[in-house]
């Protein structure tokens, strides 16, 4: 908690909260990671409002100006707008054509495109569009005009607004760049901010609003909200704590200086190796302090059991070989993680190894200075339960009793194995509240824009190759979208044709014009064209080829702003690829399929590729976890006889197959977040039984100092099970049930005369 | 002598009425109708159009396009209905029939796949469908939201002039003429560009004033 206050009090700290930057990245090719990079990028920055009236809208406007949290905002547009879209197309006319007519083109059914020419002439809905008849006697480019219009969603342009219609309402849009990226806290607090005053300024009007930026707000009001609700009732606990066990607040502040220390230390080494410091190292590292508090507490432990004969260095001498020993296995359990190639586990790695040195060095060093003078006489209450423990299990101490545990832990592991599921869905750790989902949602409806997890990159050498395999890919999603295997998708070969496309279109519509006894060639002299429309039309068919529309053209033009983003260009200019943005995907596997089948496609689905990148990540830290396990067993096998060793082990298997088990039979879910925290059960298990295996002096006495630290432990962050956000709280009921076990099974270790061989570490 | 009188008279005959519209169009325009405060002749036109709840009617229409040397012309039919919406069909030379209603519009040109159209696909076209479908029903109501509206006559022989207001209407149309009795019997579009229609409206009908149940298949989508 401290450490969290610490880190929000230094503004501009690189805190890093999101989930998915823990991974690695997997994509190995430049271009379609630089297209992934630059998509996300645009679609991460962008905000989505739906404004219920103009009033409102200019509200909106000025609220953003003002907030200087956008680089850009779109809201007014151009009301030469649709005029620009039209002369951006109307010099190519002549080889542009909607995909209905090039089949009838190429299906030889010449008279459908007269039919059609005719219809529209007699059609009272089209009357306007006469206009351009001159230049389009035949209705092809009207044609291409109107599909394209399809295109163009639901909004039209009135006046200079855009305006949507939805269940008989009106929405304005209005789109917002961030200058920061979503996850930039301080952007999202302005943010937050900013849009709480625009909600209570345009009280009873509609304000809709979507964007990556409200998941990031609602992420980090969660976090931050159990983080300090949390906090406060386990500085509460911990106060109340050690008035109970010491009769002083003294300890405390001492026993929590190494804590500290060990934090800030670990905290600089992570910003200092890796630059940013991810939120969940963060949790992870504040979950430390349950094991890194253990030193101080044996320290307090042994002092106030001495009483009046207390002498420091004699004091440390007692539990230096117990803390040590904790010490070394426990960095061996979170050096295991720095194996996985996983820049988040190497953060926590590093994070753990710092941190917990730097604690134990401030007891080992300082405790003995600070603490000269001998406590005060006191029998506190909690080392009464302390002494009813280890009666208990000093009393009960049947033959057999290894065996026993030994057997039961099995049992619990073929219940763990058979009975708890995985599940990496990110979707499932990342839940955002409702209301931001029902908005999310609402504005998607709405816009038509999907916040883009799922798409193709199309690639190719030259600009002509990546719009023709765009135009194979969009053939083929067409008969995906008539099948509902998607809903809808956004290329931007549905506004450009390849250059091959529109030389082709151009030549069959040349062949049609140019022959006078062609069906079209006898509809221009049957319907009565006047002479110089007819031999106007046919003159602009004399070339043989044409100047192509290009991407340039496209991208000066008012379509720029909805499909830039689409259009990806290398660094070096070299390579070149189209993004094709999908929605409403419900076979995944079908869309991998497709584009296996076409040459230069690449199907991306973010989440998707997320999740199996946490799965690989979940086998992979469960494997560390079980080799940090047998790690451990290994040096607990150097110091201690096999039985010995085995009772030592049996407190953090127990406390680790315990914390699975109730996890299983309480419906939750193995992810890669509770299983990194069974490397803290362990590390804590571990402690906790090797202070009873070395304590050579009171068992009582080692007994409280591990009750205390495991209430201090449960109060600092086992209570962060009760967390809103999924991955926090997966982790924290793993930690808060592993203690709980580990502080039950520690006192069943040693207690024997001759628990130790010589020491041989 | 003779003759002449007689050919005079007959022409008088045909074309009186023909000729006393195209007075009452050449002077409806000085004739603005007040819409919160308008005359009792133009209040029985508007509350008798809008009486109707099922209108069928023949429809001819001449298109007189400046590229083209001669009108198109073309016939059919269309049924409204206040619950339904608007079909309208072009029987001749080319065989297509459209469907507008509140949720959808659907084209249907033989020989071609049908094409059904939502407000929230291309609120543009269905804004103007549906000026189109107040013009020809005379739906006057409708039409004070996007028009000035004009009068001159009487509830048996009346002529209405609109002038487009704003938008995209008044891109596209100077100015637009209806004429009527009972019903409406013509509507001339005037074009910005110079270009103009005219429908001519025969055999119209407000019986029976419900759908059978084979009309209210067309309106299907």
């Amino acid at each position: 908690m401290a450490g969290f206050l610490v880190v929000r009090a230094v503004d501009g700290f690189p805190l890093e909260t999101n989930i998915l930057k823990l991974l690695p990245d997997t994509r190995t090719d430049p271009l379609t990671e630089q297209a992934y990079r630059q998509f996300e990028m645009a679609t991460g920055r962008r905000v989505v409002f739906l404004a219920g009236d103009e009033a409102a809208a200019e509200k909106l406007y000025q609220g953003m100006t003002d907030s200087g949290l956008f680089s850009e905002i779109s809201f007014r547009v151009d009301p030469e707008r649709t005029r620009k879209i039209f002369e951006l197309y109307r010099p190519h006319r002549h080889s542009l054509l909607s995909n209905e007519q090039r089949r009838f083109l190429t299906a030889g059914e010449t008279e459908k495109l007269v039919q059609q020419a005719e219809k529209n002439l007699m059609s009272p809905v089209s009357i306007g569009s006469t206009a351009g008849l001159a230049q389009d006697p035949l209705f092809t480019f009207m044609e291409f005009l109107k599909s394209l219009q399809a295109e163009a969603g639901a909004f039209t342009v009135e006046g200079d607004l855009l305006v949507a219609r939805h269940q008989d309402k009106e929405y304005i849009l209005v789109v917002g760049e961030l200058e920061d990226n979503a996850f930039s806290i301080s952007a999202q607090e302005r943010f937050d901010r900013f849009y709480r005053e625009i909600r209570s300024q345009v009280q009873g009007v509609e304000l809709h609003s979507a964007g990556v930026i409200h998941h990031a707000v609602a992420g980090t009001n969660s976090a931050r909200h159990d983080i300090s609700t949390i906090g406060i009732g386990s500085m509460a606990g911990l106060v109340l704590l050690m008035w109970v066990a010491f009769r002083s607040l003294r300890p405390l502040m001492i026993s929590f200086v190494p804590v500290l220390f060990g934090f800030v230390a670990a905290l600089a080494a992570c910003v200092l190796v890796f630059g940013k410091v991810h939120l969940f190292t963060l949790v992870f590292g504040t979950s430390l302090v349950g094991v890194s508090i253990d030193y101080s507490f044996h320290f307090l432990a042994e002092r106030l059991s001495a009483g009046e004969e207390w002498v420091p260095e004699a004091g440390l001498r007692h539990i230096f070989a117990g803390i040590t020993l904790g010490l070394l296995t426990s960095l061996a359990a979170y050096l295991a993680l720095a194996v996985a190639p996983f820049s988040g586990l190497r953060q926590i790695a590093v994070f753990s190894t710092v941190g917990l040195t730097g604690a134990y060095l401030t007891v080992v060093l300082w405790f003995p200075v600070w603490l000269r003078s001998p406590s005060l006489r006191y029998r506190p209450p909690t080392l009464r339960l302390a002494r009813a423990v280890v009666k208990f299990w000093s009393s009960a101490k049947p033959k057999g009793q290894l065996l026993f545990f030994l057997l039961a832990l099995v049992v619990l592991a073929v219940y763990v194995a058979f009975n708890l599921k995985a599940d990496d869905n990110i979707r499932a750790l990342q839940s955002s509240p409702r209301e931001v989902v029902e908005q999310e949602d609402f504005v998607k409806e709405i816009v038509g824009s999907s916040s883009g997890t799922q798409f193709f990159v199309v690639r190719g050498g030259t600009e002509d190759e990546v719009l023709r395999r765009g135009e194979e890919l969009a053939s083929r999603l067409d008969i995906e979208v008539e099948e509902g295997r998607i809903k809808r998708y956004r290329s931007i070969s549905r506004v450009l044709p390849s250059w091959q496309r529109q030389q082709e279109d151009y030549l069959l519509l040349r062949q049609e014009v140019l022959d006078p006894s062609s069906a079209v060639g006898r509809y221009l002299s049957d319907m009565g064209f006047e002479e110089e429309v007819v031999s106007g039309f046919r003159e602009s068919y004399q070339p043989l080829e044409v100047s192509p529309l290009t991407v340039k053209e496209l991208m000066a033009s008012p379509l720029a702003e909805l499909y830039s983003q689409l259009w990806i260009e290398s660094e070096d200019g070299r390579s070149l690829a189209s993004i094709v943005v999908l929605d409403g995907v419900t076979e995944l596997e079908e869309m991998r399929l497709l584009a296996g089948s076409l040459d230069g496609v690449a199907f991306v689905s973010r989440a998707d590729d997320v999740s199996a990148l946490l799965q690989t990540y979940r086998r992979l830290s469960s494997w560390l976890v079980a080799g940090a396990y047998c790690t451990i067993f290994l040096l607990m096998l150097l110091r201690y006889r096999l039985r010995n060793a085995l009772s030592v082990m049996i407190p953090p298997v127990g406390a680790g197959l315990a914390a699975l088990a109730l996890s299983a039979a309480l419906g939750l879910t193995l992810n890669l977040f509770n299983t990194l925290a069974l490397i803290i059960v362990l590390g804590v298990g571990i402690d906790y039984a090797i202070f009873f295996a070395e304590g050579s002096g009171d068992r009582e006495v080692v007994m409280h100092a591990v009750l205390l630290s495991a209430v201090t432990t449960i109060l600092s962050f086992g209570l962060l099970a009760l967390s809103g956000t999924p991955v926090i709280s997966s982790f924290g009921f793993v930690v808060f049930v592993g203690i709980c076990v580990s502080l039950l099974l520690a006192p069943m270790v040693g207690g024997g005369p001759s628990v130790g061989k010589p020491p041989s570490l | 002598m003779k003759r002449f009188i007689l050919i005079l008279f007959w022409t008088f005959w045909f074309c009186g009425p023909a000729l006393c519209q195209v007075g009452q169009e050449a002077q409806v325009f000085q004739h603005a109708v007040n819409v919160k405060a308008p005359g009792p002749d133009f209040l029985a036109v508007r509350s008798s159009l809008a009486g109707a709840a099922v209108v069928r009617s023949d429809f001819k229409q001449k298109k007189t396009l400046t590229v083209l040397k001669k009108p198109i012309v073309s016939a059919g039919n269309y049924i409204f209905s206040k619950d339904y919406g608007l079909y309208w069909n072009i029987g001749a030379p080319v065989d297509t029939s459209y469907v507008l209603t509140d949720s959808y519009m659907v084209e249907r040109q033989k020989g071609f796949k049908q094409k059904v159209v939502t407000p929230d696909q291309q609120p543009a076209i269905f804004g103007l469908t549906e000026v189109f479908e107040a013009i020809f029903v005379g739906d006057l109501d409708r039409l004070s939201q996007d028009f000035a509206i004009h009068f001159v006559g009487s509830p048996s022989n009346w002529t209405i002039g609109l002038v487009p207001q704003r938008g995209l209407l008044k891109k596209m149309f100077k100015k637009v003429v209806l004429a009527g009795g009972q019903t409406v019997g013509e509507v001339k579009l005037y074009e910005a560009n110079g270009d103009s229609t005219h429908l001519k409206f025969d055999n119209t009908t407000r019986r029976p004033p419900s759908l059978s149940a084979a009309e209210k298949k067309l309106f299907a989508r």
